[in-house]
């Protein structure tokens, strides 16, 4: 087990955004999170990478808890994520923004250029790697950011709407290298808003609604669990 | 059009422009108006190692300070109350007043540096005005509203040359070898991989933090080095120009007119570039002079159009001048 | 030192004093409030337009022998229709990301305050001046507490116009879509709101209490070039405390600006009083970087 997430709750003000949540991630995982707007997905996300202290519960990576570290600390130890909206480096180009994370792990600079090469290959941005990250189309920016993750060399990658916005021949292809970096070893949760991209290639699926698991279990039977297509009535995108 | 620039070529010209800058004292000693055109170069070099301090804070790590005059006015205290008190070498109280920044930077960045974007702008205005204040008020120290005269120092016997205080030759070249050394060790910071991680910091903190950078202990390391800049600045131009006062008007080294000189010369020159400030610094300094001197048709005109070249450049040339130059000429070559 | 019975004797007309210049400050504080409430435009040069005000006072009377009290609605009307030009020159910052929209709206907004000021000076020289009016420097008493003549009216003129807006953005229907503007602009834009004019309206309304305040501030107070410069970072320390963009939360910010600096004065001398209000503020900013009251208009 890579990731326990305990009775995690957390609260803004009033508001509960995430409800005395637990779940367990096995290594080597490709974990899909899904759940309608919010459904507390993100807040999820950035209590397991640190962006927020969780108002209670725990949060245990690799053995070790890390609930009260903060986010630069996991990235250390091997938490990586994306962003639900896109935040790669603009003013820096591709390379330089992919580096970041190598840097941070102590490499040199010629050390981390050499190395973010081969993930650039593997995402399919190498032939923009001297580009400026603002000057790229949607697709590509996202594919930034999990490129600057990878640079890491996470042990577990949390995706955040990554294939939002994309269109399908760009969301097939995105899924392929998610495929491809969960086959080199690395544990992946997916939170997807979209329900059939997650579908498509996780072997399980945990539901959040109103920010507390309503269900859990493979793709065929998470379809056709009755209260989740209850939760998702009157959502525009059922699918 | 575009130029195109190799290694080879820009380091032919930076030789070129040092030969030059060292030059120019010779070149212009048959002119009548030599000693008013050095004042005004080494006011420009001086300024330019401030707004230098400023782009690395606030072009290169992000953080847009207001209050960047606290850096420059504390480290010329240091300097001037060292030498009018304590009668010390000036030379050693240029270390007192780098220290001094840096103590002051370091405060400085641990109130503000958990505040983002313009919480954290207008923290440092208040924090820069707080400490102006106390330096005012606190004037069994500091001789408040008074000010300090700081006497001229000795002459140096320096590798067989006099360096002579009184004389404007003597300063040019002092405050030219301090310029290229921050200039010079701005450039190598900004090329290393901290000079990486601080434009991670200024794009995206949340990114950055993401990634395993400690955004916090960053900007501390861009403020060490910004408040060592700019405190140097503040040592030299106390000496300099042989008085300092806490005044809130234009001219004092702790007034606020003093921080917006350095942003002038940041935004001017353009932000995150290093060749940048020297060329905001000529245009603040240079242009100003020109106004006050020569179209002085009412007081207030000089800081009138630097207002509105502020405006215009954020509206019109948000990379500034030589941001400008260096992207659409240079394609982004020189930096 | 001070003993303690002198400043008990100094507190209640200090804090009487200091509820009336929290009023005063108010007035000027939540136009500032409101532009970044609406467009999420810092406006450094807000103070400036302040003392653009104390100077329509000041030439309607020395010129016009119009009273000071009745400028306060040809200060709004003017710096109302200033905002139109100020707006245009802000727009283009729209179109540049949120973030580096906020910075480069404080670099040109100083830039802005810096030749507003400057100009100032070129026209009316760096001279400090004084609307001559009846209530300043008058005094008188109530239950045994003095109290400033000049600041009682001065409050009085600046809590009407605080209700006034208040009423305006709570029930008239402009006021509605101001206030859903700055909630969700989107939003607002899909139930048919025309955000842009929302925009130019708020600034217009902006910049005018501003004036509006410092038509009321030049009751008692000195006039001069730069007071927008010494303004302006007290009423951003106003609203960050009252939370940036709530309106109720500036007049909560103003009191507590307005009362510590009145009562600070007992201890410190008064050109140095400023402190107090940095400290407070860059205290606050450690513990709630949020600002007090951190919430919506």
């Amino acid at each position: 087990m890579i990731l326990e997430v305990d009775r995690l709750t957390k609260a803004f003000g009033g508001l509960i955004a995430v409800k005395e949540l637990s779940f367990e991630v096995d290594k080597g995982e490709l974990m899909g999170m899904i759940g309608p707007n919010g459904s507390g997905k993100t807040t999820t996300f950035n209590c397991i990478a640190g962006y927020y202290n969780p108002t209670s519960g725990k949060v245990i990576f690799d053995g070790k808890d890390v609930t009260r570290k903060s986010s630069h600390e996991r990235a250390k130890m091997g938490i990586a994520r994306t962003f639900q909206l896109v935040k790669p480096f603009h003013n820096m180009t591709v390379l330089e923004n992919t580096m970041v994370g190598a840097l941070t792990k102590g490499a040199s600079l010629s050390e981390a250029e050499a190395k973010v090469e081969e993930i650039l290959d593997l995402v399919g941005l190498k032939d923009v790697m001297k580009r400026k990250a603002k000057e790229l189309p949607l697709a590509m920016r996202k594919k930034v950011e999990l490129a600057r993750a990878l640079a890491l060399d996470p042990k577990l990658l949390l995706l955040d709407e990554v294939v939002a916005g994309l269109n399908p021949t760009e969301i097939s292809e995105m899924l392929e290298v998610i495929k491809e970096i969960n086959r080199r070893g690395v544990t992946i949760i997916m939170v997807e808003h979209v329900m059939r991209a997650v579908m498509s290639i996780s072997k399980r699926i945990i539901v959040l609604h109103h920010g507390e698991k309503i269900a859990e279990g493979p793709p065929e039977e998470i379809a056709n669990s009755a209260k989740v297509i209850e939760a998702y009535l009157g959502e525009k995108y059922m699918i | 059009m575009k130029l195109g620039i190799t290694d080879r070529s820009r380091l032919l010209l930076e030789t070129v422009g040092i030969i030059v800058l060292f030059l120019i004292p010779p070149a212009i000693y048959a002119t009548p108006y030599r000693l008013y055109l050095l004042h005004i170069l080494i006011l420009a070099m001086i300024y330019a190692v401030f707004g230098q301090s400023w782009n690395i804070l606030a072009g290169y790590a992000g953080q847009v300070s207001l209050g960047h005059e606290v850096l420059l006015g504390t480290g010329a205290y240091a300097s001037a109350l060292l030498v009018y008190f304590y009668h010390m070498d000036p030379w050693l109280t240029l270390i007192a007043s780098a220290a001094m920044a840096i103590v002051t930077g370091m405060a400085l960045g641990a109130v503000t540096f958990k505040l983002r974007g313009f919480y954290f702008a207008l923290a440092t205005l208040a924090f820069a005005e707080m400490v102006r204040l106390i330096i005012l008020a606190w004037s069994g120290v500091t001789r408040g509203a008074e000010g300090v005269p700081v006497p001229v120092p000795q002459p140096v016997n320096m590798f067989g040359f006099i360096i002579d205080f009184k004389s404007k030759f003597s300063w040019y070249y002092i405050t030219l070898v301090f310029m290229i050394i921050a200039f010079y060790l701005t450039y190598k910071l900004t090329r290393s991989k901290y000079g990486l991680l601080f434009r991670s910091v200024r794009e995206d903190e949340d990114a950055a933090a993401s990634l395993g950078v400690n955004t916090f202990k960053l900007k501390m390391l861009a403020m060490l080095v910004s408040a060592a800049f700019a405190g140097i600045a503040g040592g030299l131009y106390a000496n300099y120009m042989g008085y300092i006062d806490p005044a809130w008007e234009a001219g004092g080294v702790l007034s606020p007119f003093t921080g917006l000189d350095a942003l002038v010369i940041g935004i001017v020159g353009g932000m995150g570039t290093v060749i940048g400030p020297i060329i905001g610094s000529l245009v603040r300094v240079g242009l100003g002079e020109y106004l006050r001197a020569y179209i002085g048709v009412a007081a207030g005109f000089d800081i009138f159009t630097f207002g509105a070249i502020v405006v215009a450049v954020v509206l019109v040339l948000p990379t500034g001048i030589w941001g400008y130059i260096d992207e659409k000429l240079l394609r982004g070559g020189v930096g | 030192m001070l003993s303690l019975e002198m400043v008990l004797a100094l507190l209640p007309s200090s804090i009487v004093y200091g509820i009336f210049l929290g009023g005063l400050y108010a007035i000027i504080a939540v136009g500032l409030s409101m532009i970044f409430g609406v467009m999420k435009v810092i406006n450094l040069a807000h103070g400036d337009f302040a003392m653009l005000g104390m100077y329509i006072t000041f030439w309607l009377l020395t010129i016009f022998g119009v009273p000071p009290l009745l400028s306060l609605p040809v200060s709004f009307a003017v710096m109302f229709a200033v905002g139109f030009p100020f707006m245009w020159l802000v727009k283009p910052l729209f179109k540049r990301p949120l973030e580096e929209m906020i910075n480069s709206s404080v670099i040109l907004t100083y830039g802005a305050s810096l030749a507003l000021a400057s100009g100032a000076q070129m026209i009316w020289t760096s001279n400090f001046r004084r609307v001559p009016n009846p209530y300043w420097g008058t005094t008188f008493s109530i239950g045994g507490i003095g109290l400033d003549m000049g600041y009682t009216v001065v409050f009085m003129f600046a809590v009407i116009v605080y209700l006034m807006l208040y009423f305006f953005l709570i029930r008239t229907k402009v006021g509605k879509a101001i206030r859903a503007v700055s909630q969700d602009p989107d939003a607002a834009a899909l139930m048919g709101i025309d955000v842009d004019r929302m925009h130019t309206l708020s600034m217009g309304i902006g910049l005018g209490l501003a004036a509006l305040g410092g038509s009321l501030l030049s009751l008692v107070y000195y006039l001069y070039p730069w007071v927008g410069e010494q303004l302006v970072l007290l009423m951003f320390i106003i609203c960050v405390l009252g939370g940036l963009g709530s309106i109720l939360g500036v007049f909560y910010g103003a009191l507590i600006i307005g009362l510590a600096e009145s009562i600070a004065v007992i201890f410190i001398p008064a050109s140095i009083k400023d402190v107090v209000a940095y400290a407070i503020f860059l205290g606050i900013l450690l513990i709630r970087p949020q600002g007090l009251l951190g919430g919506k208009m």
